[in-house]
Formats: structure tokens, sequence, C-alpha cells
């Protein structure tokens, strides 16, 4: 069997359409090929997983970004802050239009990607009012260690990041220890900081995704009759889990919205700001995290209409 | 030849003990720092990591000399009755298996921390400054060598006359 | 064949006495062999530890304890104590309940509290003519207190993982908490030592302000602890270097028990040598932890479970009988993470509460780190006090029971828990 290192836990949507994935599967390939999906961090985090991957316990995982970034610094040319802003649709056709350029990486890197996902938009949750972006600044804002990019973007606007480990930031919103997060809207409700923070804003700081990677090695052990197979699957779910998670953002924003949440709105003069930081980032980031090329690549599909 | 043994343990107890107070103050100092970095709006980035890794290399440092006293928590029955029996001998021998087998276990995980660092170096990314994961995961094979030397030491020690085995 | 050989060969190292950290990784190297998988998984394993959540506060708060323990410290809490309630039978014990509770609740993890607190509360309970018996008892199910009160991580965690509101859920753990406190309580009056001579029964205030002016220091502690954590000042597990360093200055610099230089190595190196202890077994339970997982081992015991189970009460006993084996074997994090998600559907199917399950769930999980032969608490104690593993199981029994009793009443009665969402 195919072991595959998941961090979502089991009974979410996410969940659910993977089980399903591994069953069509199981039954298109009569049984030769097998996914043995461990849910919920079960493996560990997602560092944990790739650790796991490479020595040769696991042969697959579901990674977000920052992981993938990993593998192949490439796919992260798609998450550079304030590079889709609002426009989720374009942001999807730029990521599909991506994807046989970061393929190519991957392979490369030993690592066959069976499916490409949109996580979606990442927004600020606060718990002062912020009037535009340079007032982020006053704020303390908890942050996900070992990012460049998180690190790059805390750098370049200068803002002030702690650390916590996941299950401390809850507490800490409602203490005050930290005064601000960042995730997708999934992820706001996931970790329930919305009974914790007063306003969300909706400047979406970066476009995130996800794969679903395997090891070279295990896909050889594939016939191509299957592999075939595995990857029209893979290909469906791919389609399938995307929408899922579209529904379930815009189901959390408006559950958000339900609440007492406020959304700060920025006035449209602030896209200028966000283009000067993006700028400054990429500067930094080009040759480092992803290539001259990847960013290249970028650029010519944002230009098509 | 037992005085030799008996430096060498010596020395390996010293270490440990240096280490160990340089570890716990750096945690304290450290992870205090970082709360009143805080209060003026800094923020220390590598403080989180590297008292982490200190706490890490402090569990191997702590076994060593948990080794040395013959402190380690285990389901001390079989011990515990042939002592009360007053059988010494029996309870030597039961000593120096415990030791054998757990430099036998020792040497095995050692093994794996190798592998795992082996794997590691390849894919090495930086936690803090500058240091890659490849060299920080090597505290596991270098923490688990020190606890193999120390209990060879112990077992050696054991042989002394007169002297009771040290688990 | 050769695998009930090897098991059989691990037990009888075990019982010999080989430390448990070796015998855990020697069960988790043999058995990824077996089953073809890459040894160095261990050594990942131990790894993982480095990003636990709660891995800092382990030897700070420990190190504090040794500070408190070995200073003169409990003597002057003792007498506050006996000022201020040597007139109430077990006042004392129950005080020494509600500090482990409070402790605990910050630490999350067993262990901590008795590695920490442990060495403290001891003197004062010996001193104050309680039975070893009974302290022992104590301190080592004082590890089981306070999981249910907020800000416990593990209920955070367990809130995250189950998609549970976590403030309903610290709403809900707070009767079952008290009554938890309760039962042992009434356990701690009825072991109470009868004073007699000199010693007086009876509350004089002059006494008591002397006593606090001595121990204020000390006594403040709980005190600079909650205002820093809900004044937002530091973290739960940042509270651990707040108390470390608090502790470090009253007794080095205030009281100067303590010599910087002749004392503080040797605290040092001995609450190290216990951590060392304690977070190696730790490392070497997420590397055997690891290999049930891997070959989802709690996933097949609940396949094979589910068809013996009928109703909601042959479920939740079976429950209770699976979490007290979990208890002992997982550490609390790994089990919520690995079990949660398999319990969910099957008590959705009963008809348990999602709230009242993470409460028997919660509760549960501790006492397994009390039950006989190998639940971890015991052990702690055992390296803690210095005392053969099997006292500790004498004097751990009529705890355990008492708390089985508490564990039947809160799985039993769910209004307990549920009551404010009615
Ligand atoms: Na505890
Ligand atoms: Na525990």
């Amino acid at each position: 069997a195919i072991k595959v290192g998941v961090l979502a836990p089991e009974g979410t949507g996410w969940a659910k359409n993977i089980k399903k994935m591994a069953t069509e599967i199981k039954d298109a390939t009569k049984g030769n090929v097998e996914l043995k999906i461990y849910y919920g961090g079960s493996q560990g985090d997602e560092q944990d997983v790739l650790r796991k991957i490479r020595i040769g316990q696991l042969q697959g995982g579901i990674f977000t970004g920052k992981t993938l970034g990993e593998i192949n610094g490439d796919v992260r040319v798609m998450e550079v802050p304030f590079t889709f802003n609002h426009d989720r649709v374009k942001a999807l056709k730029t990521l599909e239009a991506m994807t046989p350029f970061f393929n190519q990486k991957f392979e490369q890197n030993k690592f066959k990607n069976l499916a490409t996902f949109e996580i979606g938009h990442v927004y600020f949750v606060t718990q002062k009012k912020v009037q535009d972006l340079n007032s982020i600044k006053s704020l303390k804002i908890w942050t996900w260690d070992g990012d460049p990019i998180v690190a790059t973007l805390f750098e370049s606007m200068n803002l002030i990041g702690v650390p916590l480990a996941l299950p401390d930031v809850l507490a800490s919103l409602s203490t005050g220890v930290v005064e601000a997060a960042y995730a997708p809207p999934i992820g706001i409700i996931a970790l329930q900081w919305n009974t914790k923070v007063k306003y969300i804003v909706d400047f979406p700081i970066s476009y995130s995704i996800g794969a679903f990677v395997i090891t070279n090695s295990a896909w050889a052990n594939i016939s191509p009759a299957d592999q075939k197979i595995v990857s029209d699957i893979a290909k469906k779910y791919e389609k399938e889990i995307n929408s899922g998670n579209a529904k379930d953002n815009d189901d959390a924003m408006a559950a958000i919205k339900s609440q007492k949440i406020e959304f700060v709105k920025f006035s449209d003069s602030e896209i200028k700001v966000a283009q000067g930081y993006r700028a400054t980032m990429i500067k930094k980031l080009t040759g480092k995290l992803f290539s001259a090329e990847a960013l290249k690549k970028l650029e010519a599909e944002m230009a098509k209409k | 030849m037992f005085s030799l043994v008996k430096k060498c343990d010596n020395i390996v107890e010293k270490i440990a003990t240096w280490l160990l107070v340089i570890c716990v103050m750096s945690m304290l100092i450290f992870s205090s720092l970082s709360i009143v970095a805080r209060w003026f709006h800094h923020n220390i980035t590598w403080i989180d990591p590297f008292v982490r890794h200190l706490v890490f290399i402090g569990t191997f440092l702590g076994g060593v000399v948990a080794t040395g006293k013959g402190t380690h928590i285990g389901i001390d029955i079989v011990g515990k009755f042939v002592e009360s029996k007053g059988w010494h001998s029996a309870k030597t021998a039961i000593s120096r298996i415990i030791m054998v087998s757990s430099m036998f276990v020792l040497l095995w995980l050692i093994k794996s921390g190798v592998d795992f660092t082996r794997v590691e170096m390849e894919f090495s990314k930086e936690e803090f400054w500058g240091i890659g994961s490849g060299y920080l995961v090597m505290i596991i094979p270098i923490g688990l060598a020190f606890l193999l030397v120390r209990f060879f030491l112990v077992f050696l020690l054991s042989f002394e006359a007169k002297k009771e085995g040290a688990l | 064949m050769t695998g009930t050989v090897a098991a059989l060969g691990i037990v009888f190292l075990a019982i010999l006495g080989t430390p448990l950290f070796i015998i855990m990784s020697l069960a988790a190297l043999v058995a990824f062999t077996f089953s073809g998988v890459e040894v160095s998984a261990v050594a990942q394993e131990f790894y993982r530890i480095s990003s636990a959540p709660t891995l800092m506060t382990i030897p700070l708060f420990t190190f504090a304890g040794y500070l408190m323990a070995e200073s003169k410290s409990p003597q002057r809490l003792l007498k506050l104590a006996e000022t201020g309630l040597g007139w109430l039978p077990g006042g004392i014990s129950i005080v020494a309940l509600v500090v482990c509770a409070f402790f605990t609740a910050f630490t999350g993890a067993s262990g901590v509290t008795i590695i920490a607190l442990g060495g403290l509360i001891y003197p004062i309970l010996m001193r104050d003519g309680y039975s070893e018996k009974y302290t022992l008892g104590m301190i080592t199910a004082s590890g089981s207190l306070g999981l249910l009160f907020p800000p416990s991580l593990p209920i955070i965690l367990y809130g995250m993982v189950a998609k549970v509101d976590i403030d309903k859920l610290f709403k809900a753990g707070i009767v079952p908490g008290i009554v938890i406190m309760v039962v042992l309580s009434f356990w701690a009056v009825y072991n109470s030592p009868k004073h007699t001579g000199e010693k007086t029964n009876k509350f004089i205030l002059k006494d008591f302000v002397a006593a606090l002016k001595e121990a204020w220091l000390e006594a403040l502690l709980p005190v600079a602890v909650l205002v820093g954590i809900y004044g937002g000042i530091v973290t739960v597990t940042e509270a651990a270097a707040f108390t470390a360093l608090y502790i470090f200055i009253v007794e080095v610099f205030i009281y100067k028990d303590l010599d910087l230089f002749k004392d503080i190595p040797r605290v040092i190196v001995d609450s190290m040598s216990l951590v060392g202890g304690i977070l190696l077994i730790l490392c070497c339970a997420l590397g055997f932890t690891n290999f049930l997982v891997d070959e989802e081992v709690p996933l097949k015991i609940f396949a094979l479970m589910k068809e013996f189970l009928h109703d909601k009460y042959s479920f939740l006993l079976f429950l209770n009988i699976f979490l007290l084996i979990v208890g002992c074997l997982m550490d609390i994090f790994s089990a919520i993470i690995v079990v949660v998600p398999l319990i969910i559907p099957i008590a959705n199917d009963f008809g348990v509460d999602p709230i009242h399950l993470a409460i028997i769930f919660l509760a549960n999980l501790e006492i397994g780190y009390l039950t006989p032969p190998v639940g971890i608490n015991l052990f702690i104690g055992s390296f803690r006090f210095n005392k053969p593993i099997t006292t500790l199981y004498r004097a751990s029994v009529p705890f355990l029971v008492l708390l089985i009793i508490a564990l039947i009443i809160i799985t039993y009665v769910p209004s307990l828990s549920l009551f404010w969402f009615k």
C-alpha cells in the first residue's frame, strides 16, 4: 500500500473527499493500488510527514505550500503576498496553467504530483481595528515559524511576529499575548479563532495552495495502465476538492460574518501600497525560494486575459 | 584498572553536570528574555527553537546523570524481590543483564539515529543561527552515544570488588 | 512465532527492571523491523519531541519545584497552611490538591505536577502527620487533577481535533473537575492525622499573619502566574519560564536559602536527571506510539469492538476500559490526535453528546496514567521519591478506586457536564 500522511482530520470535507478518492482508486485498479491514509496529523505535522517520506516510512502526503516549497520552491511563487488580491478565479486559472511547469520540477526532485489544490485566500483576523496595511505594524501577530514567505513578509512590512505552537494561539488571542493571526477562512473556523477575534481584514494577504504528492519510486511501482487510472481519478477529485474547498471557504466566511466579527475594508489606494511590498518581497525571494523562471512564467500567465 | 574507569566516569559526570548547568541557565535566561522583548514590541525569532533544542540536549544529559545514579524508571519487580531475599550475586547478575541489554538497545538506537541524520543532512534546512536541521538532529546519535558510554562505564564498575550493581 | 518470542523477551527484560525507555525503544525497534519499516522512524519520532507544544514547561517547572523543595519553602508554606487551615480536618491536604489541580491545568502533561510539586508537598504532608502511603498516593494521583479546568492545553487540543467549541468544553469541565476534587477531599479528611498535644486546632489570626509575612513571596506565586496569563503578559507555556525565574530570584537572592554556586548546580543536575529520565521515556513512547499508528492498531481494536457494542452504555464502558489502557501507553497529546477521530463517529451513532464525550475522554486518560502496571505517573512517583514501584502500586490503589468512582459519576451523569447548555 502507498502510505499517505494528511493533516486534515477525519470528518472534514477534505478528508471525506480523499477517502472517496482512495476507495475509487482501489476499485478501479482492482486492488492493485491501495492508498493507506493517515488523517489528522496522526503521523505528525507536515514536516514530520515529509521526513517520514524521506526515510521511507511513508510514500506520500497532502501538503500545503510551505512544505511543498521544501520539495519544489517554485510552487511558492503562487503564494507571494498581494499577488492575486481578491481575484480567486484568476488565481485558480493561473494555478492550473502553472501546474505542468511545477510538475517537471517535482519530477526532478523525486516526487509525482497527482493533484494540485487551492486552499484559499489567507486573511488577517485582529483584536484591534486597523485602518490600512501600515497600521498592522502596531499589532503583535502570531507567526508560524520556519516559513520563508512569512518571514519575508514580516521583514518587509516591519511586523511584530510572535511564534507560538498552534494550540497556544487561541488562548493567546483571548489574553492579548497576540493581537492578530492569519489563516484561510476554513482554518479560522477550524481553529476557533472566530470566537476570540473582533475584526477580519477583508484584504487577502496571500493565495494558499496545496498538493497531493507521492514519491517517484512509489509511482514507478504502479503499472502504466494503473498509473493512467490513478492519474485520471486524482484529476477528477482535484476538481471536486477544489470546488468543495471553495464552498467551505464561502460558508466559513458567511459564518464569520454572522457572528459579531466586523469586516474591515481598506481603501483602493491600499492595493498600490501592497504592490510596493510585493515588489520588495519578490526581489528578496527570487533566486532564493523560487527561480526567476517561475516568476517569469507567473507574470506571463497573469498578463493573459 | 578500576581507578582509571572511575576517573573516566567522573569526567563524564563532570562534563554532563556543567553542560546541564549551562543548558538550564540558558533556558531560563533566554525564555525570560523573549517575554521581556515582547513588552517592547520586539521579536527574537531564534529563541524558541534555540530553547527547544536546549531541552532536547538536556534530555540526553539528564539521562546520562540518571544512568550514573542508577535512577532510570523501570518495573523493578524481580530486582526488588531478589534484593529483599538478600541474594546479592543474583542481584548483580540481573544488573549486568540489564546493562548489557541496554547497551545493545542503545547501539541499535544509535544506528537509527545515524540513519536519520544521514537522510536529514541531505535535505537539511536552516532552523536558527544558520544551523541546518541536519546538524541539529545529530543531537540524537551523539546524545545516545554519550548514554552508551555511561552505561558501559557503570557496567565496568560493577565488576569492582564489593561494589553492588548500580542499577 | 518469532514475534511472540520477541515480545516475551521484552516483557522479561521489563520485569527484571530494565529502564523503561530502553524497553519502549526496543519494542519500537523490533516492531518496526517486523513490519518492514526503516528503524530510523524511531529516531525521527525522538526528534518530534523538540516541537512538542509544552516541551519547555517540563524542565523549567521541574527546576522551579526542586528549588522550592531544596529551600526552606516547605517549612514556610507548611506553617502558613497549618496556621490558616489547621482547624479544618484534612485542610492541608485539600490545599495541596487544589494547588496540584491548578498546576496541572497549566501543564496539562501528567507527571510534571508530580516532579515539580511532589518534592514540595511530600515533606509538608509527612510533617503534618499524614501516612507515607497516603502521601505518596495523593501526590501520584495529583497528576490526574485539574486537567478539566481552563486553560488546560489538552482541552484546547481536543476541541481543535474534535471540532467542538473550546469555550464550551472549558465550561463543561468545571463541575466534573470539582467532582473529582470533592471525592479526593473526602479521602483527605478521612486520612487526616489526629493532632494531639500542644498543636492547636484553632485558627489564630496573629499566627496566620506572621506565617503569611514569612511565606508571602511564595504564596503569591499562583496569583502572579494567573495575573501573568490572564493579563496577557505571558502565554501558558511562558508561565513556566516566569515561574522558574521568580522562584530562582526569591530563593537565591531574597530568602537566600540557596547559594548560587554551592547549591544551584546540584539542584539543576538533580532536577535534570529526573527530566532527562522522563523525556527519554516520552521520546521512546512516541516511537512506540508511532508503530501503533502506523499499523493502525487503535483503528483495528475499535473496528473489532464495534461488533460487540450494542448500546450507549456498553460503548461507554468499553471506552472507559480502552482509554485507561491508552492512558498507560501514550502521552496525552498523541492520544488525543490518534484516538479522538476514531471514537467520535461511534459516539455519535450511540448518541453520546460530543461535549460530554470530551470530558469522559480526558478524565479517563488521566486516570490511565495511574493504572498499574505501567501507568506513567507511578513510575514518575517511584523515581521522584526513590521508592520501589510496588510501593507506589499499593499507595495508589485507594486513589485509583476513588477516581474510578468519580469517573463513573462523570460518565453516567451527563448533566454534570451539560447542564450549562440545556
Ligand atoms: Na500534571
Ligand atoms: Na502525559
